[in-house]
């Protein structure tokens, strides 16, 4: 080491406590968190600071400050069991945000949906001609790069006219559980969640015809006419004997055609 | 004098006040930087994907041992105690799983017990701790693979407050004890470090904050100069100025290194608590957080894997400082050093095992969204792969394809195969294979090998001909007779059954099933080649623009996807249904951007697919994939198979009422395989459907079908008591309607063996390889 290089490394030094100190006198002192004080408030960002959106990524939820402040304390000794390696701490878990709804993909939805109810007199009933183009959701990405929702957006308010009979819930306790759920979520006039559980039910029961139907009606409030007609016809396919499902996906079709 | 001094004072105030207002411009200049990363996304996020997720309910055909391996696939423990998340214990024919908190695209499942019981490989209880019944549940979905941006960093996002305290008490008692007292620099530690290096003239002693190390990891590089230092330093203390010390501890859990795996580099306590021991974080006992946060000093150098010896170490010098510092009981420190580290053995259970299906997936998602939404947005992606599925077919073609080359003397590894499985009726893949090695994540001859089909092409001969009742049934008599066919600019053809026999008039459904070549010209003839062509588009094939007689015996090319496309259909009663491997995409917070929902097309009638369908069940029954039926006679299995010119193609493609499975076995350089599909494809095939927990098709036929007892000698409406009568379904006003006065004619030999007992069918003989399959060769 020569003499030269020592001194520019003290100098550099110096310079480093310079700096610390003439950063320390133009700036307020930050608000520090002190572990483990239960009384203290969250901790703020510096008012003086530049607008700073704090930490947002995706998957990376702000921390809430207020919540769980960690312990001064030690804390318990965690006991060792010899069999199998224990867990002692199983943190809360937040459940907020993770329940998937059709809130985000409706938000920049299009709907184009033209409903005709044209009054026949032949038939006692007007029947809903809902003449719906397919309607694409179009959801971005964050980076601006537009991504098509293959689920067709809803012409809710049209299909609340729709007057169906009920499909019977028949199956296995799995597929009637699913079955129902996917009703309340269709009497909530959530057709995504339902649409979504019906297709589970199917992964369960595929030659279920109910479950056919009943997907066949959720695409029909869709709008989705197109789909809701193939949907009624697998149905039937799979009626069998069943007159008043099959009845059930007669109307279904036939509202599909407009007729 | 006085003068002077008073020189040098204002020269070093002035020095001073330069000094120090280049280093505030510069401190500016840093605080900008920092603001700006912290502003956006911390990281970018690979895309992760996720195959399906088993779904458990009462009747489910599920197999104690698949569900074992489902389980470890996922990580979980076995125990004998009572199990926590992420544990099971087994108890007899009962089982205790205690299923972890899953997130699934359309919903979500609660951590809970969940009790399972078995009875004849079928889930036959499912209840909740109290013995509450549970209709359905379902476990969390296997991490398959990540899209990584261009600098390969993975990571799963922990939140603090996910973190377990311990955890974080750990490493803050090996790090930075005194964290929640400072600004980002500890000044006792920097003057200790700085009179050192003052006296040595060099920059040594350490003394790093976390909130340094993380400017560190962050902002600098790794070298060790004085600029770095002193950028660091600055840093750290505009990050404490900005940002919480949770949100900085919370960056720094996320951002650490901890591992390297090839090219992709393991960083944060999430990813590192999966990377290591195959679970998530909350987890992990206090061994086990010992090593990771040891494991910070130096990931490389202290690997488990690779020096456990110098892990082990680490780790009970960090169980040391725990102790010390009051986390652990300082009586059961030994214990806790006792104990084995207890990384699992392979990096990730899941990650990179899967490539021809990913690389599906990838082909799928590169045309919606761009390189960088797919490697930075932390996408989550659920797909339809099951990994039991995957699992057998690549077991099935490791050990069925050096039997078949040693059986024909084939060069080692001559062979290649392909295969795919999916649920028809939803049209979802559950499993791809492109290469005979699973791991090969090259050439994926699933998706993109086109080769003749052979036979498969004959379901959409004869679906074209039952498409027209009138003029043909399953027991129309077709002539195996020899025929010549004149082609304009062609020499006339004369297409031969291998054996060069003919055997006079044969029923339609039995010439299928036997998979006889002449009455397939003949009939695909008479409906017309064009007819054919547009019957397998229908279904979703592929035929030839201008479509010659030779594609009736397979003269057309497709990639075992294409044949998958078009047997589904058959196998979904008509309706077509585009084949999926991806279920759902969701952004980073779980809000969906893409559903990829079921949807149908009637392509076909119900009443002539179930007529061919017939006639598929025929071909395993008694057919050339008769070995197939005696060997799982109960799944009512419809299957074809399909051999090409001098054996260069084995194929077989079948379904069940759940399953369907494509197998391709051949050359890539095309050379002859001497196997025919029967006896190269159809091996794997029975492996694979044998090993599948799935239901049998339904025997029901749909409405407009009726069934006529029928004497097959003379295709007309026969008693029981005829010895060559069968019943067969019909389309309704399609069936025969004249009676046979069947006795008074002898049964041909050929027709129907199963009506006779003690008969031999030609092609349902004793001989393992069916000899009708034999026959069924190309004559191009």
């Amino acid at each position: 080491m020569t003499y030269n290089s020592m001194k520019n490394n003290r100098f550099l030094i110096i310079l480093i406590a310079g700096g610390l100190l003439s950063a320390c006198a133009t700036t307020p002192a930050p608000s520090i968190y002190k572990g483990g004080q239960a009384s203290k408030p969250a901790p703020t960002v510096d008012e003086n600071a530049p607008v700073v959106r704090a930490l947002s990524a995706p998957g990376f939820k702000e921390t809430p400050l207020q919540a769980k402040p960690l312990p001064a304390k030690p804390l318990s000794s965690y006991a060792p069991s010899a069999l199998a390696p224990s867990t002692p701490m199983t943190p809360g878990v937040d459940y907020a945000q993770s329940a998937t709804s059709a809130a985000g993909a409706q938000a920049n939805t299009q709907i184009s949906t033209q409903a005709n109810i044209q009054a026949n007199a032949g038939v006692a009933a007007a029947s809903n001609q809902i003449n719906s183009a397919k309607s694409m959701t179009t959801a971005k990405l964050d980076s601006g790069v537009g991504q098509v929702n293959q689920a067709t957006a809803s012409a809710n308010k049209a299909a609340g006219t729709l007057a169906l009979p009920a499909a019977s819930l028949s199956g296995s306790p799995a597929a009637r559980q699913l079955a129902s759920s996917a009703d309340a979520a269709m009497a909530r006039g959530d057709l995504t969640a339902s649409a979504a559980s019906l297709e589970r039910a199917l992964r369960i029961e595929p030659n279920n015809a109910g479950l056919w139907s009943r997907l066949a009606e959720v695409r029909l409030r869709q709008g989705d006419t197109v789909q809701a007609e193939q949907l009624a016809l697998k149905a039937n396919g799979l009626a069998g004997g069943d007159a008043a499902l099959r009845s059930r996906n007669d109307q279904i079709v036939a509202q599909a055609r407009g007729r | 004098m006085r003068h002077f001094f008073f020189t040098v004072l204002k020269l070093g105030l002035a020095l001073f006040v330069v000094g120090a207002l280049a280093i505030g411009l510069y401190a500016t200049h840093l605080d900008r930087i920092v603001q700006e990363r912290f502003s956006g996304s911390l990281w970018a996020l690979p895309a992760k994907v996720y195959a399906r997720a088993l779904e458990l309910y009462v009747g489910l055909p599920l197999s104690p041992a698949q569900l074992e391996r489902e389980l470890r696939r996922l990580g979980y423990r076995s125990t004998e105690g009572a199990p926590r998340a992420g544990e099971y214990r087994k108890a007899g024919a009962e089982w205790e799983v205690y299923a972890r908190h899953a997130e699934h695209f359309d919903g979500e499942e609660p951590e809970r017990l969940l009790r399972l019981r078995f009875e004849a490989e079928r889930l036959s209880g499912l209840w909740d701790a109290e013995r509450v019944p549970v209709a359905v549940a379902r476990l969390e979905p296997l991490v398959i693979g990540s899209f990584y941006p261009d600098k390969q960093e993975d990571r799963v996002m922990l939140r603090l407050q996910d973190t377990p305290p311990l955890l974080v008490h750990a490493l803050l008692a090996v790090e930075d004890r005194a964290y929640f007292e400072h600004h980002g620099v500890n000044p006792w530690t920097i003057m200790r470090a700085m009179l050192v290096n003052i006296g040595s003239g060099e920059l040594t002693q350490g003394g790093s904050t976390i909130t340094q190390q993380l400017a560190k990891n962050f902002f600098l590089s790794h070298e060790r100069t004085l600029v770095r230092k002193l950028n660091e330093l600055i840093m750290a203390v505009e990050l404490e100025l900005h940002y919480s010390k949770e949100q900085i501890l919370e960056a720094y859990l996320n951002e650490v290194w901890l591992g390297q795996e090839g090219s992709r580099a393991i960083h944060g306590f999430g990813l590192a608590s999966e990377f290591y021991f195959g679970r998530p974080i909350a987890e992990l006992a206090p061994d086990q957080i010992a090593l990771l946060v040891g494991m910070v000093k130096g990931a490389s150098y202290y690997n488990p894997r690779r020096n456990p010896e110098r892990a082990l170490e680490r780790r009970n010098v960090v169980l040391g400082v725990m102790a010390q510092q009051g986390l652990l009981k300082p009586e059961q420190l030994d214990l806790w050093r006792a104990r084995p580290l207890g990384v699992t053995e392979n990096a990730n259970a899941g990650q990179g095992l899967y490539p021809a299906f990913l690389q599906l997936v990838s082909q799928q998602l590169r045309r919606e969204y761009d390189e960088n939404s797919l490697s930075t947005l932390g996408l989550k992606i659920y797909t339809t792969l099951d990994p039991e599925a995957q699992m057998q077919v690549e077991k099935a073609v490791q050990e069925q394809l050096p039997v078949l080359e040693k059986s024909r003397k084939l060069p080692v590894d001559s062979l290649q195969a392909a295969a795919v499985i999916t649920e028809p009726v939803s049209g979802e893949i559950l499993a791809m294979l492109g290469d005979r090695n699973p791991r090969f994540s090259g050439f994926n001859r699933a998706l993109d090998a086109r080769r003749p089909i052979g036979s498969l092409v004959k379901p959409a001969i004869y679906l074209t001909a039952l498409e027209r009742p009138a003029q043909f049934t399953l027991s129309s008599l077709i002539a195996d007779e020899p025929m010549t066919i004149e082609q304009a600019g062609s020499p006339p053809w004369s297409p031969q059954n291998y054996d060069h026999r003919f055997r006079g008039d044969v029923p339609l459904y039995k010439a299928l099933a036997n998979s006889l070549n002449l009455p397939a010209v003949r009939v695909g003839l008479d409906v017309s080649v064009q007819e054919v062509a547009a019957t397998v588009e229908r279904l979703g094939g592929r035929a030839p623009e201008k479509p010659t007689p030779s594609m009736l015996l397979g003269a057309l090319d497709m990639a075992p996807v294409e044949v998958t496309q078009m047997m589904q259909t058959l196998a979904a009663g008509g309706f077509r249904t585009p084949m999926r491997a991806i279920r759902a995409v969701l952004d980073a917070d779980g809000q969906p951007l893409a559903r990829y929902v079921l949807t149908v097309r009637q392509d076909a009638q119900p009443q002539p697919v179930f007529l061919v369908t017939y006639a598929m069940q025929a071909t395993v029954r008694e057919g050339t994939a008769a070995a197939l039926g005696r060997a799982l006679p109960a799944l009512r299995l419809a299957g074809k198979t399909g051999t090409t010119n001098d054996m260069r193609d084995s194929w077989f493609a079948g379904f069940s009422a759940d399953r369907l499975m494509v197998v391709w076995v051949g050359r890539d350089d095309n050379q002859p395989t001497k196997l025919t599909g029967g006896s190269g494809a159809l091996p794997i095939f029975t492996q694979v459907i044998r090993a599948l927990p799935q239901q049998p098709r339904p025997a029901e036929a749909p409405q407009g079908i009726e069934w006529v007892t029928t004497d097959l000698s003379t295709g007309r409406r026969a008693t029981a008591a005829c010895p060559a009568a069968v019943d067969l379904p019909y389309i309704e006003g399609s069936a025969p309607v004249e009676w046979s006065g069947c006795g008074e004619v002898a049964p041909n030999d050929f027709l129907d063996p199963s009506a006779r007992p003690g008969a031999q069918g030609v092609d349902s003989g004793s001989n393992e390889e069916s000899l009708v399959d034999w026959l069924n060769k190309i004559i191009p």
